[in-house]
């Protein structure tokens, strides 16, 4: 398992809680309301505990987007089924939504917040990363990535209380990148 | 015989506040005028920086520009942020919104209850327009988005007129 002493794992979450704060005011300005952010909370993980949480959350629609660059990894969304449709009538989507519609919708709220989450925290660490094409997928029928021997999963919820919207975006790094990850953030805690 | 008290818009300065008292002590004793100059220039100006943060924290004191007179003291939350304002330590209030125990927005209302003339700029990662509407209707003088950037923090210094 990665070790993070307290200090770095507080860095990480001030860094993560200002690129999600990005990605919601993203989100926001897209649908023209108030989103709300839980806390970002960090732990690492095996691969069987990961794909535990994700088989719970069974009334969700999921997407993946992965990145490379200086350190790799995937952004997975994870949207309440009941949240989609308010959502889609603002976006402008046709209703109801059929099986095309709800993924491109998905889709399209990963792509924004995996986006602007992840130029969030590049931007701050000074990191070159290329984010890849999100994904529509069933967690159940597709095992997340068997070289990740440990995972760093940070996780964070986004709320709309006018629309019963509920959202989690986890960022799965790959052992490696964690350390990547760790240079810069060591330096920024230097005096 | 009664005491005077001499209202002054620097009272929290320490240095500001020893004088007024004195001078409300000649005021008590006496029928004449006692007239006590003192230049604020000289006083250092007491800003806490309130973040649960520690890089946070760090990151403002690294911001702050270099040639300006302060003391500087760190609140983790929202109940120490308002103890240095009771003690006098936070002329100028650099604060958080996301904190434990108490809010920014909490701190916010309270100061504005208490009538404190803390000068407050909310430095937030919650960058949303409502956020920032908000803030500024609670008291606020400004509101900077983080990551904090130093040259921003040195213009809004200036624009309030601190610099």
């Amino acid at each position: 398992m990665i070790e993070i002493n307290e200090d770095e794992r507080d860095a990480l979450q001030e860094i993560m809680n200002i690129s999600m704060g990005q990605a919601a005011d993203a989100l926001a300005r897209l649908i023209q309301t108030k989103v709300s952010l839980s806390i970002p909370a960090i732990q690492a993980m095996s691969p069987e505990d990961f794909q535990g949480m994700i088989n719970s959350l069974s009334n969700n629609w999921f997407a993946r987007q992965s990145f490379t660059g200086t350190i790799r990894g995937e952004v997975i969304m994870s949207m309440h089924k009941d949240g989609c449709n308010a959502l889609a009538e603002v976006m402008d989507f046709d209703l109801p939504l059929d099986e095309a519609a709800t993924e491109e919708l998905v889709l399209e709220i990963t792509n924004i917040l995996s986006a602007a989450c992840l130029q969030g925290f590049t931007s701050q660490l000074e990191l070159s990363t290329q984010l890849n094409m999100p994904a529509f997928y069933y967690p159940v029928q597709s095992a997340h990535s068997n070289e990740w021997s440990s995972i760093l999963i940070i996780e964070v919820e986004f709320f709309i209380e006018q629309m019963q919207f509920d959202a989690r975006i986890l960022i799965g790094l790959s052992e490696g990148s964690i350390e990547q990850l760790l240079i810069p953030i060591k330096a920024l805690l230097e005096d | 015989m009664h005491k005077k008290t001499i209202k002054t818009q620097h009272k929290k300065r320490i240095l500001g506040y020893f004088f007024a008292e004195i001078t409300n002590y000649f005021y008590s004793k006496t029928e004449g005028y006692v007239l006590i100059l003192y230049s604020e220039d000289c006083m250092p100006i007491p800003v806490t920086i309130a973040d649960d943060s520690a890089l946070s924290r760090k990151t403002i004191k690294r911001a702050l520009p270099e040639d300006w007179d302060i003391t500087i003291h760190e609140a983790k939350n929202g109940v120490e942020a308002l103890d240095a304002v009771h003690a006098g330590l936070a002329e100028v209030l650099f604060l958080d919104l996301q904190m434990p125990q108490m809010d920014g927005f909490e701190v916010l209302k309270e100061l504005q209850q208490e009538h404190q003339k803390t000068i407050v700029i909310v430095i937030s990662a919650d960058i949303q327009p409502a956020a920032q509407a908000l803030v500024s209707s609670m008291g606020a003088f400004r509101f900077l988005q983080k990551p904090l950037k130093a040259d921003q923090l040195r213009e809004t210094l200036l624009d309030v007129g601190l610099l």
